[in-house]
């Protein structure tokens, strides 16, 4: 199992191009890291996928005659790398984004019609933030956080997390506050603490991400988050709480 | 008036009581083996209470009810479904009372016509015994009997369509003050014939009186039921009407606009043979350039997406998206539908994802004016049995979305600020619906989030 970038682009002179620009970034940044093209999806695309731990994939959607090429793709890449970077490159304006953001949640796309210097920024850009997400570990947190509705996986980098709460006249249902989403979703703050132990139970109804914590109101017992968002501590935390700033 | 002996008087009384609660898991389509034990341990312990109280005990299970469920709770109160389980258990009661009581009064005429017993007097345990072993089966018998009666008949009139026509209309809690008020009457009035010892004819004269009153209001709230759901639809129904007719409208102007297009395109192209023989190059220059007009005039008929809605299958939802399409368009936005799929469906409870929608939909369009945005996007998204319903506008400038959330924020001059609040209110209240807000991007997005395995 490995990190890698993937490319998947049919035409062969954009793909030499594209893999110029993705190599350069890597001896820039000196980042080892496993680097495959494609002019068309692999047939063993399972096996190669199966091979990734997490991965960032560059892929254009229309693949020869196949329009959906890189759509369908890139729901199988969800479906086994849940947290892959997904990039689309592509010619089309007129696709359904806000579908595809629902369904795929691509980090970015790129839109070819603007030109090779600005397609070379935005391949940068994004291979940089996604390999800082991947090796910036703070404190040892998992990477991501994520959560399930049924059937369909959720996620978001831990660094965004700011935190979790429960309220009381809607039991069952935990709300979750990132620096730029507010969620709802059924599960309860025991089972989540117990899979995201890097998170701290300030209260029966918080669980909160210390890292992006601003300051602690001791008289008040109230942490104070980025924001301007605020979690309860219970008398019973306040000690366990102070440790943990201390040794930080 | 017979009496048994007290093992076979316990046995009969959780025997009716066991039917009751059976029943009432019957009628409400809820029969699991869990249930059944529950329903055995339930009757067992009221059986005791019914030794006791007699008939009073059936007021007693409702009271426990209630309590049970409104110390069980967070917030303390009953809910739709609470009523609605009161509701089916006071009619399956009132149902098996009367079934009984039957029954006990015709094993009691047979069995003293055959001479096993007298008519008067304490049983034996022997005759306790073929009393109430006989009753119970007839009375199986007959509530089998009703209740395959009652499958059977019309599919408007069934006694299961009436119990979700009424959970459906939110009647639960109204339903229950009513049929419960008549049951603690004939409670109270079979407890004092009892105690004064009225003869079995007359408790049977006032058994079949109170049945024909029930089956009188039982019809009556057949009736009221399906009125109020025919004037219901026929008002959508008008106003979905409405909608498709304004939409027709739209297709047949785009259809003329297509027709002038092909029309000016093909005369251009007729023209241009001429000079592509003569090989005129600066006439065929000017028709690119009105070629190229006419290209740009293509990308205003955008509307022809709006044919899609035909995949969303629940006509409520079709309805208030072409409203909001047409609604959009009188501010000159264009609400851009996204629906990849061939088919889109819920079987929730529509009523609030209708108003969830609609307040949605305002917020956007609202934004879209008052930032001079050009469009907004609504886009429908099957995982499985999850269904995704999401609203989004691009973001003009930044936005807190806790401070979006509560109550009396708004950003609009002169507005009650209600709408997002409310929004979460909706989606709190009900099983199985769920928001996302996001601002990533530099866009808005609010996902409904709808489990159509859970309410």
């Amino acid at each position: 199992m490995k990190d890698s970038i993937f490319l998947l682009e049919d035409n062969p002179i954009q793909n030499d191009a594209f893999s110029e620009i993705i190599q350069n970034t890597l001896l820039i940044n000196e980042y080892e890291i496993d680097f495959q093209r494609y002019q068309e999806v692999p047939a063993n695309i399972d096996q190669i996928l199966n091979n990734i731990d997490f991965g960032v994939f560059y892929l254009d959607m229309e693949i020869g005659e196949d329009k959906q090429a890189g759509l369908n793709l890139a729901v199988k890449i969800r479906n086994v790398i849940p947290t892959a970077y997904i990039i689309f490159i592509t010619t089309h304006s007129e696709l359904s984004l806000l579908t595809l953001e629902r369904k795929i949640s691509p980090y970015d796309f790129i839109v070819k019609d603007k030109g090779i210097g600005e397609i070379k920024r935005k391949i940068i850009e994004d291979t940089e933030a996604a390999l800082n997400a991947v090796k910036s570990n703070v404190s040892q947190s998992p990477e991501f956080f994520h959560y399930l509705v049924n059937s369909k996986y959720y996620f978001l980098p831990m660094s965004d997390l700011i935190l979790l709460k429960t309220e009381r006249d809607n039991p069952g249902i935990v709300t979750l506050i990132s620096k730029e989403e507010e969620a709802m979703f059924p599960s309860n703050l025991n089972l989540i603490e117990k899979e995201f132990p890097t998170l701290f139970r300030s209260d029966r109804s918080y669980l909160v991400n210390l890292d992006n914590m601003m300051q602690y109101d001791r008289k008040n017992r109230i942490i104070e988050f980025i924001q301007g968002h605020e979690a309860k501590v219970s008398t019973r935390k306040t000690k366990i709480l102070l440790d943990r700033i201390n040794s930080q | 008036m017979t009496y048994l002996v007290i093992e076979w008087l316990f046995i009969e009384d959780f025997m009716v009581l066991f039917i009751v609660f059976n029943l009432t898991d019957h009628l409400l389509k809820k029969v699991t083996l869990k249930g059944f034990f529950m329903n055995c341990f339930k009757a067992i312990f009221f059986a005791f209470f019914y030794l006791f109280f007699s008939e009073l005990v059936y007021i007693f299970i409702v009271v426990c009810y209630m309590l049970y469920e409104i110390i069980r709770k967070r917030d303390h109160k009953l809910e739709r479904e609470n009523y609605q389980y009161l509701d089916v258990l006071v009619i399956s009661s009132t149902i098996q009372f009367v079934l009984f009581s039957l029954s006990n009064f015709l094993v009691n005429l047979l069995l003293t016509q055959l001479k096993i017993e007298t008519t008067k007097g304490t049983l034996n345990f022997k005759e306790s015994a073929m009393q109430v072993i006989a009753s119970c089966l007839l009375d199986i018998f007959l509530v089998l009997l009703l209740v395959y009666f009652l499958n059977r008949s019309t599919k408007t009139r069934s006694l299961g369509v009436l119990i979700q026509q009424v959970n459906e209309l939110n009647l639960n809690k109204q339903a229950f003050q009513m049929l419960f008020s008549f049951f603690c009457g004939m409670e109270l009035i079979i407890f004092i014939s009892n105690m004064q010892k009225i003869t079995a004819e007359i408790q049977l004269v006032l058994i079949v009186v109170f049945f024909t009153i029930i089956l009188f209001m039982y019809w009556q709230v057949i009736l009221f039921a399906q009125n109020y759901a025919v004037q219901k639809e026929s008002v959508q129904q008008a106003h979905y009407n409405q909608q498709i007719s304004d939409y027709l409208q739209e297709i047949k102007r785009q259809n003329n606009e297509i027709r002038q297009f092909k029309h000016d395109f093909n005369n251009i192209l007729i023209s241009m043979e001429h000079y592509v023989r003569s090989n005129d190059v600066s006439e065929l220059k000017d028709y690119y350039v009105e070629l190229s007009k006419q290209e740009a005039a293509m990308d205003n008929l955008q509307d022809l997406r709006l044919a899609k809605i035909g995949v969303i299958k629940n006509d409520s939802i079709k309805s208030i998206l072409v409203q909001k399409f047409f609604q959009a368009r009188r501010q000159g936005i264009y609400l851009n539908l996204e629906l990849e799929d061939d088919s889109y469906e819920t079987t929730h409870n529509i009523v609030p994802i209708i108003r969830v929608i609609g307040i949605l939909l305002d917020n956007a369009i609202e934004y879209a004016k008052s930032h001079q945005l050009k469009e907004i996007h609504c886009a429908f998204i099957n995982f499985g049995e999850v269904l995704e319903i999401s609203v989004e506008n691009e973001l003009k400038n930044d936005v807190n979305i806790s401070q979006l959330m509560t109550a009396g924020y708004s950003t609009k001059k002169n507005h009650s600020g209600l709408g997002l609040a409310n929004v979460k209110m909706l989606a709190q209240q009900e099983k199985g619906l769920y928001l996302n807000i996001s601002k990533k991007n530099h866009h808005f997005q609010v996902t409904l989030i709808i489990n159509n395995g859970v309410g």
